[in-house]
């Protein structure tokens, strides 16, 4: 279990952690989501113990603080967003060091890294230099060094960056795979990455939790449009124009567009909504039905992941914090 | 992945955590130029010190007046060891990638240091063909002894230097400005202690005088092994590691 509670910390006049609280109760992959200067890093490095928080308390596995607790750390497994590799060790030397800072004993550390070298497809590049391999290699020595050790706890920032389309899904299968019996904790720039393989999403703003939980689930995630189709008005080219009208004036509706193929005799229309203001469904349907039309759908517009992240972001903030 | 319930690691302990950190250090001096031009050009300097200062005919076989300028050397050559130990880790964040190991913030700093006194002692042992030299041509044959007390005055100087070195790399990401900082600060202590103090005659100037590293230096030269001296250079290597300790802590908190 990783409990992180109300997490404090500053750089200077900048408050890059506001009273941060996040618990995973036990193995599972939770995905760390929020623009530049959100505080994900500052809380992943808090967690692994590279960084002291001013205020709060970290507890994992039981212990507490391991930042001042070695044994703690040997539980962890982090790659940064920047691979933190010596250039001019070979990759496999690279990992027996790692090894042995993590008092791996010789045997099976021997087996450790063959499993990890497998596991990160890098067997051709095993007797190269680490500086002299490509971006994305190196960022699998850098995974293959954080899972060297099989922690509890494995922290990934951006750990596609570099990758090529067919690594990133090699990538999230084996994350899914990890995920199975530890913590993964992980941060993307690219949400679509993380949403094939994340179920629960950790939103920072300005160094606080905006949202904790499924993406779009939860009450407060109302749709932000709906997509209605309505009879028409035979004749009346203006007809659109008309309804547009009425239903702009329901409070909820901030506009309404004519979407096509216009199929005879229906009307075809997105009615977006204004944030926090509740669904419109009903009140639309009753306008609708008062103007003496037949409503044949109204339904919530899909919305992509990230489109829900960017309602997320662009709300007020605050007050869910997990 | 593995067989066992993940995460159940436990710590390596101090010395084996030092010996890891120390040996990847050494060999990777000899990984990179660096390590092969540092040596070179001490062992080139040195060679033209014990030419020009030792080998003279019908002057007695000795290294006395090989050992003073060779520790003076060291000035330029251990800021060029020290600054590879924190700056270059703090820059390219490898030394957090050790910080959320469960290697100690001791273990770090003493594998560091104790893997830049090892590069120290291998640039100095091809020195040591110098003192074979004198052996083979001196006549009557040197005072093997007082070489052995040389040696060991350089060895201590050079420690002491790392150990300053070393504070100075944990302050900072430019491996430049740990360089020509450890470099000012070792010259600013031999001035001090040394030449300005010489053209002083006040109480002042005579206790910034027995603060003297070069001076300790001569006394090794000479053959004298004095406690004292051994206590006053192995001090301030533990000042110094105890300052960088203290450095590298802090980072955790910045």
């Amino acid at each position: 279990m990783l409990q992180l509670r109300d997490i404090f910390k500053r750089f200077g006049d900048t408050i890059a952690l506001d009273g941060v609280s996040v618990e995973i109760p036990g193995p599972g992959l939770v995905a760390l989501l929020g623009p530049n200067g959100a505080g994900k890093s500052t809380l992943m490095r808090i967690a692994t113990g590279a960084l002291t928080p001013d205020n709060g308390e970290i507890r994992l596995f039981g212990r507490s603080d391991p930042a001042a607790d070695p044994a703690l750390r040997a539980r962890i497994g982090h790659l940064a967003e920047h691979s933190m590799l010596y250039p001019e060790m070979q990759t496999e030397r690279f990992l027996r060091f790692r090894a042995a800072l993590f008092g791996l004993p010789r045997r099976t550390a021997t087996a450790r890294i063959g499993a990890v070298i497998e596991a990160c497809e890098l067997d051709e590049v095993r007797g190269r230099r680490v500086g002299k391999l490509s971006k994305g290699y190196r960022q699998r020595v850098g995974l293959a060094a954080a899972m060297l050790h099989d922690p509890g706890l494995l922290v990934l920032d951006e750990p596609t960056s570099g990758l090529d389309p067919e690594q990133i899904t090699a990538f999230r299968r084996l994350v899914a795979r990890l995920a199975e019996d530890r913590i993964v904790l992980l941060s993307s720039h690219v949400l679509g990455e993380v949403v094939a393989v994340a179920e629960r999403f950790v939103v920072m703003r300005g160094g606080r939790v905006i949202h904790d939980g499924p993406l779009g689930a939860g009450a407060e995630d109302t749709p932000r449009a709906l997509i209605v189709e309505c009879s028409m008005k035979a004749g009346s080219d203006s007809d659109a124009a008309r309804v547009s009208g009425r239903l702009v004036a329901i409070d909820a509706v901030e506009s309404v567009e004519p979407i096509g193929p216009r199929s005879a005799g229906w009307l075809r229309l997105r009615v977006e909504l204004e944030p926090g203001k509740g669904d419109a469904s009903e009140a639309i349907a009753r306008s609708l039905a008062n103007d003496e039309r037949v409503v044949r759908r109204l339904h919530a517009e899909a919305t992509s992941a990230e489109d829900r992240l960017m309602d997320l972001l662009s709300r007020g903030g605050g007050g869910a914090d997990g | 992945m593995g067989d066992a319930k993940p995460g159940s690691g436990r710590a390596p302990g101090l010395m084996a955590s030092v010996l890891t950190i120390t040996g990847r250090d050494v060999g990777s001096m000899y990984r990179t130029p660096t390590g092969w031009v540092i040596t070179a050009l001490y062992v080139a300097l040195t060679a033209m010190v014990f030419t020009l200062s030792t080998l003279a005919p019908g002057e007695p076989a000795t290294l006395r007046y090989f050992f003073s300028p060779a520790a003076w050397l060291l000035l330029a050559i251990c800021p060029a060891i020290s600054m590879r130990f924190f700056s270059e880790e703090i820059r390219s964040g490898t030394l957090e990638a050790m910080a959320v190991s469960p290697v100690s913030d001791l273990a770090i700093v003493l594998g560091k240091y104790l893997g830049g006194v090892a590069f120290l002692m291998l640039v100095l042992a091809p020195t040591l063909a110098f003192a074979a030299c004198l052996w083979a041509l001196g006549e009557p044959r040197p005072d093997i002894g007082a070489i052995a007390a040389g040696y060991l005055g350089l060895a201590l100087a050079g420690a002491a230097y790392l150990a300053i070195g070393s504070v100075v790399s944990a302050l900072t990401d430019s491996q430049t400005l740990s360089f020509l900082a450890t470099l000012i600060v070792l010259l600013g202590a031999m001035l001090m202690t040394g030449l300005v103090v010489a053209q002083v005659s006040t109480e002042l100037g005579q206790k910034l005088a027995s603060l003297s590293m070069a001076a300790r230096v001569n006394t090794f030269a000479r053959g004298v092994i004095d406690t004292g001296h051994i206590v006053y250079f192995l001090a301030i290597v533990a000042i110094g590691l105890a300052a960088s300790v203290a450095v590298i802590q802090a980072r955790r908190w910045a």
